[in-house]
């Protein structure tokens, strides 16, 4: 999974600029002054999105605004709600036709932005959703300490601030939930227990291990010690005294208000007008217009497809038992368990060095981030996902494919290159330091968000292990066809739960016996699907969108098929709705076939 | 023990080739007259150098002459010798000040090599010295053949034709060392010793196992069998009709004439005009203007720092014994060793993939090209040193660190730390591949070589892996001073051999006793610091003005000192002579006080 790490108001922000760059090409007959108005109203949006998501910013290493929270209150968010409008409205006075080909397309994209935020807000309970299973509200902050850079007593200043800042903000997420609540929008049980966890850990953290003290440790060694101890002293006294109320605080509200009102299931279909926000979402999700009874036929196709080659894989190997069988062999015997978190982290580091020397075969430029594989903090607990975090957009900080060292004991060998492959590279890492790159775009594109895409490339990239030396041993082709199996499933499951009524029960035991995962990691998923309606959809529509567009280049050019170009060709344009980048390829396929 | 290889250096005379290489494509216009003779030039002399030397050209990917080897005769050498002397005189014509900054400084360069080698022209019995402890014309086919591509038919007609002409090459070679022994130049009784193994090493009586035919049985599966076996039969025939007799007749001559007036050392001080050469091969080798005398103090200085920080480490793990016994703890204690070749490489990997990460602390600007680490091919048995080969310069190959891993008896887990941040980053790969990619420079800067710049870079380097979290481990720590201590030791051998009467024996035992390494390795070492004298001294010197410059941008520029533009501006004029780096830095400096006081 890929996250800029999620900041309270990430998805917010995700819709309001999550779009795409096109192709960088000529500006034909373009007015020299549209342009200006065009590329004037970007920067402002820009300039006035950091200013509104701080933490935004501080993930991408813009570092201004390191002092501030964003203003969550219901006056603050009815402000950006009416901004969004007048970008919008401003962004439709600008004479379409006096811009040149890639403007265009940048106009569109912006617009198109500024229409699914708008398509969102009249679902205000919707939008009160604010804690998912992943994470949320109730981790965001700790989340935050990660990327916050502390190499200079100015910078401690500003996180102190920021610190200071939180229990104004606790409380205005609290009034939001409550708004939610009584609209009847509470997540689901389950999604609640586990956020109780979550903080339970971050408030159980001392010392060392608090996520909250953990940037005052990292002062540069070049400050004197004294003055080390002191900001770090002055740091501690301000989680006490604002940080960890805060999230008390949090704590106490979840617990006694709201996750009494908590429902059992999660299905949007129980929501007071939930058919119509989940619909949105699905369009939202997966950047198509395809209804949700066409997605979940698409998923019980490829499913099919799947499990037959995971069959075929049983066979090879001459196991003995039915797949279930199959499965516990995989899971339980020795030889594919790891001896220690370490081992876990060497062997990860020791596929992406593996998988770094064949990069040069299918691409044609790389990005210059380096990346890493480090272990996800410890207040996320053994049961999270791993996910991507990108690099400083000024090439500061490297990538990073965050590992669940602490859930060692539960992984196992055979699953590991796959997983590599989506994470770090050819997946999450090469795609979002590519974008990062891309300096002739404007800002908002390098920085666009669109799962359909972004989800859709790193599947995809999974399968390009193959001409990478991956899966040369056939337990790892069955983790990795049992990792295309699962975002095959989720096809089926995310449109069952939420619009064909399905019990997290029965979604819980299909996806179990269909993909042979095992039921205490399907569990989670489902809850995860439960709180974050469609986004589970994205993987599988973009990554079968990028296998067509490379079936019909692949035809149409023949011999001339370069499957170095075509890569970057998909990765040069920054994230894409599909659409859009179906029509790119496609004028892609016919400059290459005219090239000599 | 680790060598900087890139794909063309892996040949052993390739010191001597690289210093004709020349510019294919200057990415800057070339706008002026003067700026358009000074790339015309360097095309001229990129081309003419591909067809003198054959086997750099394949080294380079250029396969026009990948069925020709070099010409030896003493008619070929006294026209290439020529050929310098005009092209230095063509350079020469070129009005400098014609140019802009960083024509001028390719001018420099371009002009500083052909003088290297005009200078090299005037010691001719020198010259003749091919036969080195670490290899030379006897063994340079097969690391030629291995890289010489297989593909088709044409492709593997051409490597044949090579093998064919390798009688007439090794003949003139032995006409070439007759002339030097005349001169009073012949290598030194050990160093020949070796050459003779290494020789009878590639006669094994069954014609299949010969290291000159093993890239014969890697021709491409998709080519037809019977064809496949055709050229393999006259492969093999080739190789006893042709290569085979010029080896004996080499080895016969080495050792029924050559070796009988081998000196018992190799110490260039006892040679015929051998101070002056030693003189010539420290400045060309070092790039700086350091007599063998300071050299030798300087080492002996730098030895005494490292050891007293190794003694320091065996106090913090708090062992008993001395010196010798904590090093024998370190070198058989099996927890200190990987279990298999496999394993070794994964270590490597893992050491890399957590380097990688915290690079962006180190440079302002990475390099795209990635780099992968590598088992050595297994042809290249279990005594080769690691080393790295560069990226493709279009591309399409990553860089990698070849590491030998047949060898993980011999390889300590705590000496991996410091070989991969030489190795890969922050050391060969990060130079040599942004070099590479520096489209602002002519060719024969983004892929040219001084061994003082690259060695001196990668040994820098590896200090650098306090900064990104190695040698946390102490005996990690231990293996990296270890490795620096080894560096600054050549400094008083090579000298000590060369131009202080040092003998072999005395050599050994004092390299032995102060790095703690194995005598075995520590004798092939000596010996190769006597048959290729000077070049071992370039690492420590390199990485000393390494350390001065950062040491004089940190005080002159103060709270504005960037550690990060530091690095990126050291490495971004491409490999250069450590004097051009000095006063290049300078420039820097000048133009960070401005950039930073603007701000």
């Amino acid at each position: 999974m890929m996250l800029r790490r999620r900041s309270f108001a990430l998805g917010a922000v995700a819709a309001a600029v999550s779009t795409a760059p096109f192709a960088a090409t000529k500006t034909n007959a373009a007015s020299a002054s549209e342009t200006r108005k065009l590329n004037a109203l970007f920067d402002r949006h820009w300039q006035a999105t950091a200013r509104a998501y701080p933490e935004w910013s501080t993930y991408r290493g813009d570092h201004r605004f390191n002092d501030r929270l964003g203003d969550a209150s219901p006056a603050g968010r009815a402000a950006q709600d009416a901004q969004t409008r007048r970008w919008l409205a401003e962004a439709r006075r600008i004479a379409r036709g006096r811009l040149g080909t890639a403007d265009r397309i940048s106009l569109d994209l912006f617009i198109d932005n500024q229409e699914r935020a708008i398509a969102m807000m009249p679902f205000a309970g919707y939008r009160s959703m604010l804690i998912g299973a992943l994470g949320g509200v109730q981790t965001a902050f700790a989340d935050l300490m990660q990327v916050t850079p502390m190499q200079s007593r100015a910078q401690a200043q500003q996180l102190q601030k920021r610190q200071a800042a939180l229990p104004r903000r606790m409380d205005d997420e609290i009034t939001h939930l409550r708004e939610g609540l009584r609209l009847g929008w509470v997540p689901p049980r389950e999604v609640l227990a586990r956020a109780l966890e979550q903080i339970d850990k971050q408030l159980a953290a001392a010392g060392n291990d608090s996520p909250f003290e953990a940037p005052y440790k990292s002062l540069p060694a070049s400050m004197p010690t004294a003055e080390r101890a002191e900001l770090l002293a002055a740091g501690r006294d301000s989680v006490q005294r604002h940080v960890l109320p805060a999230l008390r605080k949090l704590r106490g509200f979840i617990e006694s208000e709201y996750l009494p009102k908590a429902p059992a299931s999660g299905a949007m279909s129980g929501y007071p007008d939930g058919a119509r926000v989940y619909e949105q979402l699905v369009r939202n999700s997966t950047t198509t217009t395809l209804p949700a009874r066409e997605i979940h036929d698409i998923g019980l196709r490829e499913l099919a497809r799947i499990r037959g080659e995971m069959e075929a894989v049983m066979r090879e190997v001459k196991f003995e038992g039915d797949f279930a069988a199959f499965n516990a062999f995989l899971n339980n015997d020795a030889r594919f368990k790891y001896a220690s978190a370490d081992a876990l982290l060497a062997h990860y580091r020791d596929i992406g060095k593996r998988l770094d020397a064949e990069l040069p075969k299918l691409f044609a430029e790389l990005p210059r981030a380096a990346w890493g594989v480090k272990a996800m903090p410890a207040h996320l607990g053994d049961d999270s996902a791993e996910y991507y975090q990108s690099p400083a957009q000024d090439g500061s900080r490297a990538g990073f494919f965050l590992a669940n060292a602490l859930g060692w004991q539960k992984k196992r060998t055979w699953e590991a290159e796959t997983l590599v492959a989506h994470e770090a590279v050819p997946g999450h890492h090469l795609q979002g330091a590519r974008a990062i790159e891309l300096r002739n775009l404007p800002d908002f594109r390098r920085n666009a968000l669109s799962p359909a895409y972004d989800e859709g490339w790193a599947l995809y990239a999974e399968t390009l292990g193959f001409d990478l030396g991956l899966y040369t041993d056939p337990y790892s082709r069955f983790g990795h066809l049992q990792w295309q199996a699962f975002r095959a499933a989720r096809l089926v499951v995310d449109t069952g739960l939420h619009a064909f009524g399905w019990s997290r029960e029965r979604a819980i035991d299909y996806m179990v016996e269909r993909t042979g995962v095992p039921r205490e990691f399907i569990t989670s998923e489902v809850d995860r699907y439960t709180s974050d309606p469609a986004q589970a959809l994205a993987y599988m529509i973009g990554k079968l969108k990028i296998d067509e567009l490379r079936a019909r280049a692949s035809k149409k050019l023949g011999a001339r098929f370069d499957i170095r170009r075509f890569h970057n060709l998909l990765l040069d344009q920054g994230a894409l709705p599909l659409g859009v980048l179906e029509k790119v390829a496609d004028e892609w396929i016919a400059a290459e076939a005219a090239r000599r | 023990m680790n060598g900087f290889i890139s794909a063309r250096a892996r040949h052993p005379w390739a010191a001597v080739l690289l210093c004709f290489a020349a510019a294919l494509s200057p990415a800057q216009a070339a706008d002026t007259p003067q700026a358009q003779a000074l790339h015309a030039l360097f095309e001229r002399d990129w081309d003419d150098s591909a067809r003198d030397f054959p086997e750099w050209a394949t080294y380079r990917g250029d396969h026009r002459f990948g069925d020709k080897l070099t010409d030896m005769s003493a008619a070929a050498i006294a026209a290439r010798d020529a050929r310098v002397l005009r092209t230095l005189e063509q350079a020469r014509a070129i009005r400098r000040d014609a140019l802009s900054a960083t024509d001028r400084v390719s001018l420099d360069l371009f002009i500083e090599r052909a003088q290297r080698n005009a200078e090299m022209a005037a010691f001719p019995g020198y010259r003749t010295l091919s036969l080195r402890a670490l290899g030379g014309p006897h063994t340079a086919l097969p690391d030629l053949l291995n890289v010489s591509p297989v593909q088709r038919r044409d492709q593997v007609l051409q490597m044949i034709a090579r093998l064919a002409a390798t009688p007439q090459r090794l003949d003139d070679e032995i006409l070439n060392l007759r002339r030097g022994m005349a001169a009073g130049y012949v290598s030194s009784r050990d160093v020949l010793q070796r050459v003779l193994a290494q020789i009878d090493g590639q006669l094994p009586a069954d014609v299949t196992a010969s290291p000159f035919y093993a890239p014969f049985t890697r021709l491409p599966s998709g080519m037809p069998a019977d064809e496949r076996a055709a050229l393999q039969a006259q492969a093999r025939e080739a190789i006893t009709r042709h290569v085979e007799p010029a080896l004996r007749r080499l080895r016969t001559f080495v050792a029924d004439e050559y070796l009988p007036k081998a000196p018992a050392d190799g110490a260039l001080k006892h040679y015929p005009d051998g101070e002056r050469v030693y003189d010539m091969l420290i400045r060309q080798q070092t790039t700086t203007a350091m007599n063998a005398r300071e050299i030798h103090a300087l080492g002996q200085r730098e030895l005494a720092r490292i050891r007293a920080e190794m003694e320091a480490v065996m106090r913090d793990v708090n062992f008993n014994g001395d010196f010798a016994a904590f090093v024998k703890y370190l070198s058989t204690d099996p927890k200190f060793f990987h279990t298999s070749p496999e394993a070794l490489i994964a270590g490597y990997r893992d050491i890399a993939k957590r380097l990688d990460p915290e690079m962006p602390k180190l440079f302002a600007e990475l390099p795209r090209s990635p780099y992968g680490v590598q088992p050595m091919p297994t042809h290249l048995g279990a005594n080769r040193a690691e080393y790295y080969q560069g990226p493709a310069l279009d591309g399409s190959r990553a860089g990698n660190f070849f590491a030998n891993s047949l060898s993980f008896k011999r390889r300590p887990i705590w000496a991996m730390e410091t070989l991969v941040a030489h190795e890969t980053m922050p050391g060969h790969h990060m130079q040599v591949a942004r070099a590479s990619e520096l489209k602002g420079l002519p060719s024969f800067r983004r892929g040219g070589g001084y061994t003082a710049f690259s060695e001196g870079w990668a040994l820098y380097a590896e200090t650098l892996g306090f900064d990104v979290g190695l040698y946390t481990d102490p005996h990690s720590r231990f293996g990296h001073l270890q490795a620096q201590a080894f560096r600054a030791a050549r400094l008083v051998v090579d000298t000590g051999i060369h131009a202080l009467g040092w003998s072999r024996q005395q050599a050994i035992d004092f390299m032995v006793e102060r790095t703690g390494q194995d005598r075995e390795f520590i004798t092939g070492e000596v010996d190769r610091y006597t048959s290729n004298p000077g070049q071992a001294l370039a690492y420590m010197i390199g990485k000393l003005k390494f350390d001065e410059l950062r040491d004089r941008a940190k005080t002159k520029l103060g709270a504005k000192f960037d550690i990060r533009r530091f690095h990126n501006a050291v490495l971004d004029n491409g490999a250069l002579p450590l004097q051009t780096l000095d006063k290049l830095v300078d420039e820097w400096i000048a133009e960070e006080t401005k950039r930073a006081g603007l701000s």
